[in-house]
């Protein structure tokens, strides 16, 4: 699912060459960026899930929310509700208000980081049992470990596609990981 | 996606890790934006246009800034969002900066050792004209 890249007749079809630029030290690299016509889930390939869930995302990013929450969908999730927190300390304060079935959760963000959220996750009545899902640029496996032995229960580094948020999400869900 | 390269830090520096910051950058643009970069001998950016900067430190220091137009941008906030550019228009500082923040995060996570070793910053976007 969602593999990327296109077919010629794609690029053709689309046609929108941008230029982009990057610098890192002395480093100078240019790009031509095109974009491929957004893809559309087959009939059917979105219909293997469970039940309906309740998921809270937590990144500082609103955008990323939303990627997330599209990515969950994207995933075949029957996603009932999306709670949003900006950061683990409104996480906890969302968690007492709304019951949720999983938690896909950034690590660098302000005033909370993720790893401190899932720490403090064991103090909230709300929270017992509910799976904890990182998904951060933090690729390293110190930070791995951490979020692991913090209690966090999978790993999705970004950028990341819908077919690594379901290898990694439906298992957790059906009690499998 | 590959995490690693094992390139090192220490083994030849910046010359070494162009291709690595290429190749971090595509997989970023192929996996999150649907997008093909392709590699030219330079890129006219015409104004206005966008800056995403993010800084690293630690082992290695320096910052990684991306630049492209607004309607670049824009392009890159809706195919981020699936949804049109006009309808992603306010979103477009916060995804471009998640662009750079990816790039930086991705790079760094190639070259064995930094991983642990590097921070990053909160990216910062600005925009302008001749920038």
């Amino acid at each position: 699912m969602s593999k990327a890249g296109g077919s010629s007749a794609d690029v053709e079809k689309e046609s929108r060459k941008r230029p982009v630029s990057l610098r890192l030290g002395y480093l100078r690299l240019a790009f031509s960026a095109t974009v491929f016509a957004s893809r559309h889930l087959r009939p059917g390939e979105q219909d293997f899930c469970m039940n309906s869930i309740r998921a809270l995302i937590v990144d500082d990013s609103s955008v990323m929310r939303k990627i997330v929450e599209r990515s969950l969908r994207q995933a075949g999730i029957d996603l009932k509700q999306a709670v949003e927190a900006g950061n683990g300390a409104e996480a906890l304060a969302a968690l007492t208000e709304n019951p949720v079935d999983i938690i896909l959760c950034d690590i660098n963000m302000p005033i909370m980081d993720g790893l401190e959220f899932v720490k403090q996750l064991s103090g909230v009545a709300n929270a017992k049992g509910i799976p904890v899902v990182m998904i951060t640029t933090e690729g390293s496996e110190a930070h791995v470990v951490q979020a692991i032995s913090a209690g966090a229960r999978g790993y999705i580094r970004k950028p990341f596609t819908a077919d690594q948020v379901r290898d990694q999400i439906i298992p957790i869900l059906a009690g499998k990981s | 996606m590959t995490s690693s390269t094992g390139t090192k830090p220490a083994s030849g520096g910046a010359k070494d890790w162009a291709p690595v910051l290429e190749q971090a950058t595509q997989e970023v643009f192929e996996l999150m934006l649907n997008s093909k970069l392709i590699r030219t001998g330079s890129a006219q950016v015409n104004s206005p246009h966008l800056t995403a900067m993010v800084g690293l430190a630690g082992q290695l220091c320096g910052l990684l800034s991306i630049r492209c137009d607004k309607k670049a941008a824009a392009l890159m906030a809706s195919k981020m969002l699936g949804l049109t550019e006009e309808a992603a228009g306010n979103e477009v500082f916060d995804a471009f900066g998640e662009v750079g923040n990816m790039v930086a995060g991705n790079f760094k996570n190639k070259i064995a050792g930094l991983g642990d070793s590097c921070m990053l910053s909160v990216p910062t976007v600005v925009t302008g004209f001749r920038l």
